[in-house]
């Protein structure tokens, strides 16, 4: 792999609308306000690192992963995938991209179908790759060996597995597509701390072995401080800072990055020095200029 | 008074019907004194939520409080009736929960809500507890107080619920707020501004707060006591500092190893290797044993001995000749 | 002692259970009724006109000497055939609409469909199969090469009026279940739209139409009964429910109880066993319920 080898993605003025819901007659009238989920957003992944997208709620994260995976079409900008515009694709190279791209979700008891065996959730990712029956055991067995899951859990029902358990299949399944990029969106917060750092863990070993390109959606900011070599900061549908981690949680120079940092609670150390005022701060309502863009608190 | 003002002793809380009773509480024992924050701890399934739930007596379907007792300001709550209960619940208790929403009447202006409290547990006058709504809402920093009081529930956002919640939990002035996660469904931003408003509520009024939380440094900022659970029993508790700065137990000390920190530089993360038991499996020694860094032989066949030291009290075999 | 708790809590509690016993006995006269039924239930004789229930005639006879209980055995197996066919044809339109109409939200597949079916639902039911039978008449119907029984007919217009309430209750499961993150991960592998809808969003769907299936059997029930009273469903001589009340409505002043009370009280456990057993599977399929017992 060259230096100069094109990013694995590029997102260029990316921007996705919706209308907003109003009244019927307003939209009979053709009406309605756009709303700009994401709004301009441009970056690039380098082909074999780990790129960070932090935000709160609303602050298009989630949209923006859509986007990436083509679940939805953005209303604007170009997205390039190996240096190809993926908009110009005819449908074999389509096809060809949208299971190059893969995506892991949060656990919330709905990533996988509760009706169906490990084992079957594998197999039907292999058959759509177009892995043979014949080779499908092998590469079943090397995929569960993969993500550290024993050959028994094949024959388990999700409600049977632990929530690390669930998201160790959900990651199998998205590598059974074997593919360039993957969009991790909150793999972990939804499981218990002690167990948050196997799964991180688990991407962090697939992104070194296999040299796969993961985007990590998260709203916690240590995590993606540990592992990602850029991050992006999203707010309100725009990214308002983005570079290498030591750069932008050490010196952030967007104040949305400060209020972002300042709100991570920080134990004992934070009670002892700084915590107190800022969380009088917090709770007198001092940080509006800060927390303005947030906007969600009045 | 004399005595703690809520005293949970040898607490066992079972899961089950009929025939088949498995306990997932095994022994719990707390305290919180009036004025006090106390956190309890612990990892999906270690039972902190159904500890505090038996306080208020809202023990889901299928759980029971198979033994021991909790004493709330010396008045067994163990198999007190219901109609007791209510009225301690409204008046002496108040509770917050992580989703709020579910907690507020749809159909009802949030100031109503608490207007309708009020009334009910203080016997108020109408234009005596509106204008008590308004103190209360300013109080939890909601701007514009009058106004807020107005909307209806699904009109504020989540932070904002929060607080309304906690307006609602501390209308009639209790001497206990028990929180049991009321931040994890909220953003980083909105979390640290509802944890700064619990914090100043607690002292301005001080009542005792007993916080439920899997998030340690959350409960490492605003509390003044900390019990960590684990698969359904207190397995470390003291004073935060003490306990945070010099953890006994290896769970506290391995748990806190694997919180991501901002300044906690690159590579893997620390884990605890292994899943939590099943929940409610029974375990003769240290439930924690197959997951211990430190452990022994005898620790997964005898019962670790509760040691305490100035206060702080750790439950393991580690150390012990 | 166990097992039969366990089989009990299958059908979510004693009631549901008691529900599931009635069915199955009902089930059993109606495939059995040949061998069950202790006379011909078409066997007129005169010299045995209206007798009181008792002796060789355990619920008595009839105006024209026909054995009651025979008749009511029978008679199970028209009202059962008429309601459970019409709702595997209401299963199969509605599961199929209510599916696609969920899955291609957004559309105007949705639009349409979700529009028409609540325009058929805006009258009950039974007004509608009272009103279609009276529109197409009591005799056979030809369509095209086909003759259709009057029983036949019946069973269709039924199963067509079916349709819009299992679609509705397919589309409601359909339209969550379409955004699950699991139906998201087979369209990332670019597995197609009939196949997801079929092998991740149907499986997912079914319980609550299987719950509404069981309480339309009862409705069916009750829509034989009725049709069959005003003499525009199963025809006489073969015996049903609603044909035996609708000949009993003379002799209902003149003291012959017998006639009306055992097609009219076998309706009745019919319906409230359907009822049972469909609110006990809906406790038993509610995920809810399904989690507290998986936490024990």
């Amino acid at each position: 792999m060259s230096t100069d080898a094109p990013p694995i993605l590029e997102l260029r003025q990316i921007r996705k609308e919706y209308m907003l819901r109003q009244g019927m007659l307003a939209r009979l009238r053709g009406g309605g306000k756009p709303f700009a989920a994401v709004d301009g957003v441009s970056f690039a992944v380098p082909r074999g690192s780990i790129f960070g997208l932090v935000g709160e709620s609303g602050s298009g994260k989630s949209t923006l992963a859509q986007i990436i995976v083509r679940l939805i079409e953005p209303t604007s900008g170009t997205m390039l995938f190996n240096g190809q515009d993926v908009a110009g694709l005819d449908r074999a190279a389509a096809q060809r991209f949208r299971r190059g791209v893969q995506m892991v979700f949060q656990d919330t008891g709905s990533s996988l179908n509760p009706r169906k065996r490990v084992r079957r959730v594998i197999a039907e990712a292999l058959a759509a790759r177009g892995v043979t029956r014949a080779n499908a055991a092998t590469e079943t067995a090397r995929l569960m060996d993969r993500v550290g899951l024993d050959t028994p859990m094949l024959a388990r029902f999700p409600h049977e597995l632990s929530g690390g358990q669930r998201q160790r299949v959900g990651i199998a399944r998205a590598l059974a597509m074997a593919p360039d990029l993957l969009v991790a969106d909150e793999p972990v917060s939804a499981l218990d701390v002690s167990l948050q750092g196997q799964i991180i863990n688990l991407l962090q070993e697939i992104n070194a072995s296999l040299g796969l390109s993961i985007v990590l959606i998260s709203h916690d900011l240590a995590v993606v401080a540990r592992v990602c070599s850029a991050l992006g900061v999203m707010s309100k549908g725009h990214m308002v800072e983005s570079g290498p981690p030591s750069r932008v949680l050490v010196a952030p120079e967007h104040p949305y990055t400060r209020t972002l940092l300042a709100a991570v609670p920080s134990g004992l150390k934070g009670r002892r020095q700084t915590d107190r005022t800022l969380m009088d701060a917090f709770a007198a309502g001092d940080m509006a200029a800060a927390t303005a863009p947030v906007g969600s608190e009045a | 008074m004399s005595g703690p003002l809520l005293q949970i002793d040898g607490l066992h809380i079972a899961f089950g019907s009929r025939s088949v009773w498995r306990d997932v509480v095994r022994g719990v024992d707390l305290r919180v004194s009036a004025g006090e924050v106390v956190g309890l701890v612990g990892e999906s399934g270690s039972g902190k939520s159904l500890t505090a739930l038996s306080v208020m007596g809202l023990l889901p379907l299928g759980a029971k409080v198979s033994s021991g007792r909790i004493l709330f300001d010396g008045t067994e709550l163990v198999g007190m009736r219901d109609g007791a209960m209510n009225k301690l619940r409204g008046r002496d208790i108040g509770m917050i929960f992580q989703d709020p929403l579910s907690a507020l009447n749809p159909a009802i202006p949030v100031g109503k809500q608490i207007v309708d409290s009020l009334r009910t547990h203080a016997s108020m006058t109408r234009r005596a507890a509106e204008a008590r709504v308004v103190e209360l809402l300013d109080l939890v920093g909601i701007n514009q107080p009058a106004e807020r009081a107005r909307a209806y529930a699904h009109e504020l956002s989540g932070g904002m619920r929060q607080r309304v919640m906690t307006a609602l939990a501390v209308s009639s002035n209790p001497k206990l707020l028990i929180a049991d996660e009321p931040t994890t469904a909220l953003d980083v931003t909105v979390q640290a501004q509802v944890i700064g408003m619990l914090d100043r509520i607690r002292r301005d009024l001080g009542i005792a707060v007993l916080f439920i939380s899997h998030n340690l440094d959350l409960v490492a900022s605003i509390c003044d006591r900390v019990s960590v659970m684990y698969a359904g029993r207190v397995v470390e508790s003291g004073a935060v500092e003490p306990l945070f700065d010099a953890p006994r137990h290896p769970y506290t000390r391995q748990l806190l190893r694997c919180v991501p920190r901002l300044d906690g530089g690159t590579g893997p993360m620390p884990t605890i290797p292994g899943l939590p038991p099943r929940f409610g499996s029974v375990l003769p020694g240290c439930a924690f044993t197959p997951r211990c860094v430190v452990s022994q032989a005898r620790c997964s066949a005898q019962a670790p001995p509760m040691r305490r030291e100035s206060g702080h009290l750790s439950v393991c075999w580690e150390g012990v000749p | 002692m166990i097992r039969l708790h366990r089989l009990v809590n299958g059908f979510g509690g004693p009631a549901g259970f008691l529900g599931a016993l009635i069915v199955i006995a009902l089930l059993v006269m109606a495939v059995g009724a040949p061998w069950i039924a202790p006379r011909d239930p078409l066997l007129v004789d005169i010299s045995n006109q209206l007798l009181e229930p008792g002796g060789q005639f355990p619920f008595g006879t009839d105006q024209s000497g026909r054995d009651v209980l025979s008749r009511v055995i029978w008679g199970t197996r028209a009202s059962l055939s008429v309601s459970a066919i019409a709702v595997v044809i209401g299963m199969a339109g509605g599961v199929t609409l209510g599916l696609i109409a969920g899955f291609y939200r957004g559309g105007w597949i949705e639009q349409i469909t979700v529009r028409f079916l609540e325009a058929i639902s805006a009258i009950p039911i039974l007004i509608w199969a009272i009103a279609l039978v009276g529109i197409f008449g009591v005799g056979d119907m030809r369509v095209g090469p086909f003759v259709l029984a009057n029983e036949a007919k019946l069973m269709i217009l039924l199963g067509l009026l079916y349709i819009p309430t299992l679609a509705r209750v397919t589309y409601t499961t359909a339209l969550v279940q379409s955004q699950a993150n699991f139906v998201l991960a087979r369209r990332l592998q670019g597995t197609g739209g009939l196949r997801i809808m079929v092998s991740d969003v149907l499986p997912n769907c079914l319980s609550p139409v299987i719950v509404q299936a069981t309480l339309l059997l009862a409705i069916g029930i009750i829509i034989e009964a009725s049709v069959s009273f005003v003499g525009l469903g199963v025809q006489p001589p073969t015996p049903s429910w609603g044909n035996m009340l609708a000949d009993a409505r003379n002799y209902l002043m003149s003291g012959e109880w017998w006639i009306s009370v055992f097609p009219g009280a076998a309706i009745s456990l019919a319906v409230v066993g359907f009822n049972l057993l469909g609110d006990g599977l809906r406790d038993r399929l509610d995920p809810r319920h399904a989690a507290a017992v998986l936490a024990t």
